[in-house]
């Protein structure tokens, strides 16, 4: 066909996937890490860390202002972190980078290109799960460490490097961007497999989020299939919930953080296994879409 | 329809280029729900350039994602090169298929549009330049590689597209409606490449509705109406096999009245109408004849006998349009 002699690759099959889902992170980051149309998903990661620093700055300027005790603000934070950021605004951030990855490519009619390389679906599904993940994990981790940070500025120097370097903070900072970066993960996995299956899968998002919030009313056992359940086990601090806020807030009979942390491998390992075969039996028919 | 089965049969049983190296449908048959697609498709399509034709919605689009793993079948078997698109590593390294979906990524130049399919290949760099380079020469892009594609026209987005599909040199070519949108230089241009590729043994399949364009390059043609396979083979054979179907032979002579009287008296023909000179052209006399074979005997001894000078004798009708019309009794046009 040309008078060029260029061989046709012969990579190990390793090197193969590993510079295909490194071509397809690469094309993705670059399609999704900022567009216009996740300018609600940076709000929803921005806006606490923007609120709590505004409050930090506040408080910096007024010398007579009488705050929280240092104590009361770890406590605020970790209830923020449960009640906000974990919810409403990694989950829905996460629907809104990883349902988009596959859906979007659907609705823009350009899935076929994937579907006509000499690439696994498995491998696909892992290139766009890391280019989605790496654009959660940064705004979220982000935005927890701002938060983090910012909670705590308008303390005394004293009692920051007290709180950081005598007691638990560096601890409750790692944990928290930690826990954040595992709910990427898992949240990612599911959002994924979701935006495969279902046309619309914010209906089932939202019913999932139903469940994660409300299954304190069930059977021990059923509180354990929950994402949440497991994240919230891992929180350094566990606030004091009042009122309707204790419905939602706290997690009775927590799992062991290793138990935690390899059941949340677990379920994503589970879900990529789902969304992969999903894909595998996915035809193109973008006109039914 | 009886055409179909007994040459796909004979296709089958009697096709000489081994099964490994065609593009073979075992009984093939796809529902889109209750809508049917194509149903009980045998064919085996050897190297060289194969257009489907057929009107819109008679399931050409429908074979060519058959055949590339876009849908699977509801029943049967695609196979090609001995390959299925379960295995995509082997499978796409040797098929390119040009579909008409006109959309791309955001941002993205044709050049960059081109290198992302051949880094997906597994190319290192170097290659993926190189042969970038070499396929979007041979689609005649060179100088609008670097702009983006969505400052395009639809003829450089067609054959843009046509650049990824071949530029890693594909040994099975699908193109779907590859001759959409382009002006008629670029046309002339890109069915050049297409012999050209064909001619270098590759298996071209081309669905286009343009359908003398294609008759000229085509080494083979499939026929499609409603989902079925109506006729395949190589146009001439197709013809010959429309038995029902008057030929019409249009013959260019210095006495067309007395062809015309002769002619009636004989048995294989069924009309003979007079024509006007066209052009340079002398008149002649239309004949429609059942037996082709039968008259063209006939037609040396009226010649001999009454001593008139033959012009031209050539086929009126023996081409894809033709045989679309007596088959499926419709100009048909692009899915």
């Amino acid at each position: 066909m040309s008078s060029l002699a260029i061989p046709r690759p012969n990579a190990s099959q390793w090197d193969l996937w590993r510079s295909q889902a490194g071509a397809i992170l690469s094309v993705e980051l670059r399609k999704n890490f900022i567009t216009k149309r996740g300018f609600w998903i940076y709000l929803l990661a921005l806006a606490p860390a923007a609120i709590i620093w505004l409050h930090s700055i506040v408080s910096l300027r007024r010398p007579d202002f009488t705050g929280h005790p240092f104590s009361k603000d770890i406590e605020i934070l970790a209830g923020i972190f449960q009640i906000f950021f974990l919810r409403p605004a990694v989950y829905f951030g996460c629907v809104g980078i990883f349902t988009y990855l596959f859906r979007g490519e659907v609705v823009e009619r350009t899935l076929h290109y994937y579907f006509l390389s000499p690439v696994r679906r498995e491998v696909l599904v892992a290139g766009k799960y890391l280019a989605g993940l790496i654009t959660a994990a940064f705004f979220f981790c982000g935005s927890i460490a701002l938060c983090f940070t910012g909670m705590y500025a308008h303390f005394p120097t004293h009692e920051i490097r007290a709180y950081l370097l005598d007691g638990p903070g560096i601890g409750h900072l790692f944990a928290y961007v930690g826990i954040t970066f595992l709910a990427c993960m898992a949240y990612g996995a599911l959002f994924l497999w979701l935006g495969i299956r279902y046309k619309n899968p914010i209906i089932p998002a939202v019913v999932l989020l139903f469940w994660e919030s409300f299954n304190i009313f069930l059977p021990a056992w059923l509180k354990k299939a929950s994402i949440l359940y497991y994240l919230r086990s891992l929180t350094p601090v566990e606030p004091h919930f009042y009122g309707p806020g204790a419905l939602v807030g706290g997690v009775a009979d927590p799992a062991s953080a290793s138990v935690a942390i390899v059941s949340l491998f677990a379920i994503t390992s589970v879900l990529l296994l789902l969304a992969s075969s999903e894909l595998k039996r996915s035809e193109i028919s973008y006109s039914s879409d | 329809m009886t055409v179909a089965t007994e040459k796909q049969q004979q296709t089958a049983q009697l096709s000489p280029v081994p099964l490994q190296q065609t593009v073979e449908f075992r009984n093939v048959s796809k529902f889109y729900g209750d809508v049917l697609g194509v149903n009980r498709v045998n064919l085996v399509i050897p190297p060289g350039i194969t257009s489907l034709v057929g009107p819109n919605g008679s399931g050409k689009t429908t074979l060519m994602n058959l055949v590339t793993g876009l849908i699977r079948p509801t029943c049967g078997d695609v196979r090609v090169l001995g390959l299925t698109p379960g295995d995509p590593e082997q499978f796409f390294r040797l098929v390119g298929y040009c579909t008409q979906f006109d959309s791309f990524g955001k941002s993205v130049t044709g050049r960059q549009f081109v290198e992302y399919g051949l880094k997906l290949q597994g190319y290192s760099a170097p290659h993926v330049k190189a042969l970038a380079h070499e396929a979007i020469a041979r689609v005649n892009l060179l100088e609008a590689a670097d702009r983006k594609i969505a400052g395009y026209s639809k003829g450089m987005r067609q054959r843009i597209r046509l650049a990824q599909s071949i530029a890693h040199r594909p040994s099975v070519l699908v193109l779907d409606e590859p001759l959409n949108g382009l002006d008629p230089m670029a046309r002339a241009e890109t069915l050049d490449l297409f012999q050209q590729l064909g001619s270098e043994g590759l298996h071209v399949i081309i669905s286009s509705h343009i359908l003398h364009e294609v008759d000229q390059i085509s080494d083979q043609v499939i026929l499609l109406s409603y989902g079925y396979v109506v006729a395949e083979g190589k146009i001439k054979g197709v013809r010959d096999e429309v038995k029902e179907h008057p030929m019409q032979i249009l013959i260019r002579c210095d006495k067309p009245s007395l062809l015309a009287a002769r002619a009636f008296g004989c048995e294989a023909v069924v009309e003979a109408k007079l024509v006007e000179p066209d052009g340079h052209r002398g008149a002649g006399v239309l004949i429609r004849t059942r037996d082709a074979d039968g008259f063209f005997l006939s037609l040396n001894q009226i010649v001999l006998g009454d001593n008139i000078q033959l012009e031209s004798v050539a086929p009126a009708d023996d081409d894809v349009l033709a045989v679309y019309q007596y088959l499926i009794g419709s100009e048909g046009g692009g899915e």
